[in-house]
């Protein structure tokens, strides 16, 4: 294993913090440091910043607009943006879908999209699940059938995230029905605009607006939009799951978590004095720093293996530890907080009541159930560990 | 009922029994009934939607007498023993009730009954029992966690009676409130004031609680009070803030039972009716696994409630801890089971949509509101008197 901590990766990272502290607007930073759900509007305008700096999608190849970064400094890079309380683009077109086009996609679709998603200016998102086909993702039904130079799709998507930001979507669709579930899929990229595309919103219990459930009507789709060999798309789709659970891993958000504790802790007093001197809380930080060095550790052995991508075992594992920190950390923000955790904050709303600190805090708490649910269960992951790490 | 077991004479701990007696069967009965046949989902939503409350529901909680659960008979209540203002509670859990018996009545109750004045308050109590007054303590504090005594709020003695002073943050059901029950640094000392919402000089910025529930930041600027505002005087306002905050601790217990009851249920009823990979979710055996330890949690949490009726009406010197820490233990179960039970409904367990975030909501709720377990857990580490649950002599 190589060093990590080098002089060289050491300039790199004063190099991203002077960045960070001199380029990211402070409304933007304020608003992030809230911890709501970032907006689309600062999502792409921190997109574009980073990209003038030819930063805005450093994991991609440079003949795409990446950078030649190693996998460690690609980290380093996420861990000062998000200490610096920099807002997290949006990943469907950065990590999800603009990898599996420059990989699979057409002279076409690469000059067609990636421009849009490494500038920040187009919002994408994902169409996997179904009503019927969550942990069982395969079985999806949402058909496109084949007409000349065009599919026609119909079918429903849900836990749909930033559909109503989005330009475009990225699907699983039906395209075989005869053979395995797996083999009659394909991916298609479907213009949220077509006509028959409606978008309708779920509530989650934070009483956001952040997921939503995707219908298409005989939605015309020009077939030049599929990704790939049409019936292949299990493949494009796995290689995309594996990039979402390694993007999932939450090292970056955690070291932000962290600090927004113990910003929460100091500001705080208990019965017997300051929160920063109970020495049960801190007991509780101690184990949740200890377990979050481990995770740290963890990925950067991954990340600097050679350079390999992780496997999906290794891949399932941070997911799963990267989930339980993030709903650890934040459970104990609510112990922290005490009875004022309990106001009801949303983005945006009156922030003359409570404490200090705590409406995104609080807000975040109530989302984050869903972090050991989405991108596969905890279940699914394990069985993934079980299957193909221990080969069971 | 507090004051009864104070009054009895009897030192330590209220007989332990296990199981209910015949008239609590009935009550009980009563209870699920009424709650199953009026208080269903859609009058849930609704009273959502109005800010919390359902005057009408509460009208008839009155009617029915249960408003009175905590008060002796000589104060109008029927309170023979804990056990009926729990199993209100754990049916209140398990249906969700969004109207605040405990956080209205029972607790801010117990403080008036503990703080040695609910003679001079009389009216006050049969408003609260006739279901046309409704209380609010306020206690909590900006930039501080469970520290009961207050700081930020003063309370100043002269010719005119009290002249109070200062914030309050998130006061659960003040906006339900027509009395504010204050607690107040004078001098030195602490003491418990009754202040009226409408007095000149109060101010509530309103908000609603992630469970739905109304509460409130207050402000009091030079709010006067007439002397028989006081609710508990300096000597006896530690002991009103205890008594308040067992009724707080043993309530949240209670309704946490009731709540991790119904979403087991609301569990076993999903997964058996899901379907992924061709089977039924329940047909997986590590999702049975998961199942069978959420059953085994309710098991152990249903447990200890006799216990914690037996401290509620009880006057040890360790009440208030033992009590803290049944609260911290039937708490934290809660909250693992119903972080078990939206894990296991999915993407649908999260949204607002579905029973089982709101039952995810409430637990997360409970376990903050009246000193958080955590909290209880220190408490209780601190003030125990060793252990053993029968004690034996």
């Amino acid at each position: 294993m190589d060093a990590i901590d080098t002089p060289r990766i050491q300039a790199f990272r004063r190099e991203v913090r002077d960045f960070v502290a001199g380029q990211l607007p402070e409304a933007i930073k304020q608003r992030t440091r809230q911890g709501f759900h970032v907006s689309k509007e600062d999502m792409r305008d921190w997109t574009a910043i980073l990209h003038r700096q030819g930063w805005s999608a450093p994991h991609w190849p440079t003949a795409y607009g990446g950078t030649d970064w190693s996998p460690l400094q690609r980290m380093v890079f996420d861990i000062e943006l998000a200490l610096g309380w920099a807002p997290a683009p949006s990943p469907f077109g950065l990590h999800l879908i603009g990898p599996v086009i420059y990989t699979f996609g057409t002279e076409q679709q690469k000059q067609r999209y990636l421009p849009g998603i490494l500038d920040g200016s187009q919002f994408w998102c994902q169409g996997y699940s179904e009503p019927n086909a969550g942990s069982d993702l395969a079985s999806l039904r949402t058909s496109a059938r084949r007409h000349g130079d065009r599919y026609i799709v119909n079918g429903q998507k849900i836990w749909t995230s930033q559909a109503q930001y989005a330009d475009m979507i990225f699907c699983l669709v039906r395209t075989d029905g005869s053979g395995s579930k797996q083999s009659g899929i394909s991916m298609l990229l479907i213009d949220m605009n077509t006509p028959g595309v409606t978008v309708r919103p779920i509530i989650t219990q934070d009483m956001s607006h952040y997921v939503n459930e995707v219908f298409f009507e005989d939605v015309e789709v020009p077939a030049d939009n599929l990704i790939g060999e049409e019936n292949a798309g299990w493949r494009y789709a796995k290689f995309l799951l594996e990039n979402e659970r390694t993007a999932s891993a939450y090292l970056p958000q955690a070291k932000q978590d962290m600090n927004r504790l113990r910003e929460m802790i100091g500001a705080l007093e208990g019965e017997h004095g300051p929160l920063s001197e109970d020495p049960v809380l801190d007991s509780q930080c101690a184990e949740l720093e200890l377990e979050l060095a481990a995770h740290e550790m963890t990925i950067y052995r991954i990340l600097t293996d050679n350079a390999r991508s992780p496997s999906a075992a290794a891949a399932s594992m941070i997911k799963i530890r990267g989930a339980r920190l993030q709903q650890r950390l934040s459970s104990l923000w609510n112990e922290v907080l005490g009875v004022h955790a309990l106001p009801l904050f949303t983005p945006g709303a009156d922030s003359s009541y409570g404490e200090p600190g705590a409406a995104g805090a609080m807000s975040q708490f109530l989302i984050r159930r869903a972090v050991s649910i989405y991108g596969g269960t905890n279940e699914i992951q394990h069985s993934i560990i079980a299957k193909r790490g221990l080969h069971l | 009922m507090t004051v009864r077991s104070m009054d009895n004479g009897m030192p330590g701990r209220a007989e332990l029994r296990l199981g209910l007696g015949e008239d609590e069967l009935q009550f009980k009965a009563s209870v699920e009934r009424l709650l199953a046949r009026d208080y269903g989902v859609e009058r849930r939503r609704v009273a959502l939607a109005n800010g919390g409350f359902d005057p009408d529901f509460w009208q008839q909680l009155a009617e029915l007498g249960w408003l009175g659960a905590c008060f002796p008979e000589p104060l109008g209540g029927y309170g023979q023993s804990a056990n009926e203002a729990l199993i209100l509670l754990e049916q209140f859990g398990r249906a969700l009730v969004l109207e605040p018996l405990l956080g209205a009545v029972l607790v801010p109750g117990a403080a008036l009954l503990a703080g040695g004045r609910a003679d001079a308050h009389g009216a006050l109590i049969d408003g609260l029992i006739a279901g046309e007054r409704r209380l609010a303590l306020a206690w909590s504090e900006q930039g501080r966690r469970g520290a009961r005594r207050p700081r930020l709020t003063s309370a100043v003695r002269d010719q005119r009676g009290w002249c109070v002073n200062g914030v309050k943050q998130t006061v659960l059901n003040a906006p339900l409130a027509d009395t504010l029950l204050v607690s107040a640094i004078a001098g030195e000392d602490s003491v418990l004031l009754l202040v009226p919402h409408d007095a000149p000089g109060v101010s509530l910025i309103e908000y609603t609680t992630i469970d739905g529930q109304p509460a409130a930041d207050l402000r009091f600027t030079n709010v006067v009070l007439p002397d028989d505002a006081l609710a508990a005087g300096p000597e006896r306002c530690e002991r009103a803030m205890d008594a308040a905050m067992n009724w707080g601790a043993a309530g949240a217990c209670a309704e946490a039972l009731g709540a991790m009851d119904a979403a087991l249920e609301l569990t076993l009823e999903y997964t058996g009716t899901r379907q992924q990979f061709g089977q039924k979710l329940s047909g997986f055996q590590v999702i049975q696994h998961r199942l069978a330890a959420m059953a085994t949690e309710l098991e152990y949490s249903q447990a200890l409630l006799p216990l914690l009726a037996a401290h509620l009406d009880g006057n040890g010197a360790d009440r208030s801890a033992q009590i803290a820490g049944i609260r911290a233990r039937i708490v934290g179960s809660a909250r693992c089971v119903v972080a078990d039970a939206v894990q296991l409904h999915g993407g649908i367990g999260v949204t607002d949509e579905a029973a089982i975030s709101h039952y995810f909501r409430r637990v997360t709720a409970l376990e903050q509101a009246w000193g958080s377990a955590r909290q209880n857990l220190e408490r209780y580490r601190q003030g125990r008197q060793g252990y053993d649950p029968l004690r034996l002599q």
